[in-house]
């Protein structure tokens, strides 16, 4: 009966070598801001995903077609980073806008395809970029970075589609 | 007491019901273990200045719409103590349900608080038309410990027509790296 606790001390010995073995205990080093996975974020309404970030919103009041209800994600990055993204479809002509909202200026840089450079609403630096499947036009204005993403099924949105829907995006909050 | 330690021999012990609890409650730490680590979507990464290396990440993800495997390894030097430059990235899709597509993949800058790289060139494209990309990336970003640079790859499980008609079961997946110098 008295070896009892020593018989569950030995049966508990080699948890410390596999938690030394896969890294969870490691030797004393530098401490790094543990970041929480932003992992699997689910579409949601985009009134809910709106009282979840408290940077300045703007919504489209104009788009190439009528759209069902959107759907909205709300992506957290380290450091308080939030993007947000909200999905306009049609579904019957296979047609969407995505318009996604950073609260910090975005750099935006393609490896395979020519930026073009436009101005949008007159006064803001922006591209313009074409991947063969969706075409993208992105600036950054007053701290933030707008992305507006627009693909049809039959043939490219031009770059004036998504310059007007840029000069039709209204302030929300 | 102690001379009965020295004399034990541990083979010889009886497996009592309490022992055998004991290893059952061991076992489940233990394939909870296995399992943080099979499915963990971030990871942390160093390396010492003027060494580049390679982070190795590896996302597994299934729900309604699709099942996948993502490895991203970003390949980085810090020059100096204070800096970590990106040299690029690299991805290897597995698809075995579904038709989930990429989006953008970020930089972020945390020491200076910018988001210093965002590329869409694969936006909108089906993982499933891939077995391995990879981009050149060269930017640099600021470090301090506990201001690590990340980087962020977001996957959507299904093309947004598909998410229209099902919206409750979409979902945008992040596989994000964070990144650090080990000072010597």
């Amino acid at each position: 009966m008295k070896l009892r606790p020593l018989a569950v001390l030995l049966s508990l010995l080699w948890i410390p070598l596999v938690l030394l073995m896969f890294g969870s205990v490691r030797a004393p080093m530098p401490v790094h801001a543990v970041q929480e996975p932003p992992f699997g974020v689910s579409g949601e309404p985009l009134e809910s995903a709106l009282r979840r970030i408290s940077f300045p919103i703007w919504l489209p009041t104009w788009l190439p077609f009528t759209p069902t209800t959107p759907l909205a994600f709300v992506i957290n990055h380290p450091n308080g980073v939030q993007t947000i993204h909200i999905d306009y479809v049609d579904p019957q002509s296979r047609a969407f806008v995505e318009i996604s909202i950073t609260n910090h200026p975005v750099n935006t840089i393609s490896e395979r395809y020519k930026l073009q450079k436009v101005i949008v609403n007159g006064e803001y630096e922006g591209v313009f970029v074409d991947n063969g499947i969706v075409q993208m036009l992105s600036w950054n204005q007053e701290g933030i970075s707008i992305m507006i993403t627009a693909s049809r099924s039959d043939h490219p949105y031009p770059i004036s589609i998504l310059l007007q829907i840029a000069a039709h995006l209204k302030r929300v909050q | 007491m102690i001379r009965n330690f020295e004399n034990l021999n541990i083979w010889a012990l009886p497996l009592n019901k309490y022992l055998f609890a004991i290893l059952l409650v061991s076992l489940g730490l233990f394939s909870l273990i296995i399992a943080h680590y099979a499915y963990a979507n971030y990871d942390f990464c160093g390396a010492r200045p003027g060494t580049y290396s390679s982070c190795n990440n590896y996302m597994s993800f299934q729900d309604a719409l699709a099942y996948a495997e993502h490895r991203m390894i970003d390949t980085f030097r810090p020059p100096d103590p204070y800096h970590i430059t990106f040299i690029m990235t690299s991805w290897y899709p597995k698809v075995y349900r579904g038709a989930p597509i990429y989006t953008c993949y970020w930089i972020m800058d945390n020491f200076n608080s910018r988001m210093i790289y965002r590329n869409c060139d694969y936006n909108g494209r089906y993982l499933n038309d891939y077995s391995n990309i990879t981009i050149s990336t060269g930017v640099t970003a600021g470090y301090y410990p506990g201001r690590d640079p990340t980087t962020t790859l977001e996957i959507r499980n299904a093309d947004p027509f598909t998410c229209a008609s099902r919206p409750w079961d979409c979902r945008v997946y992040a596989q994000a790296s964070s990144f650090y110098v080990i000072w010597p």
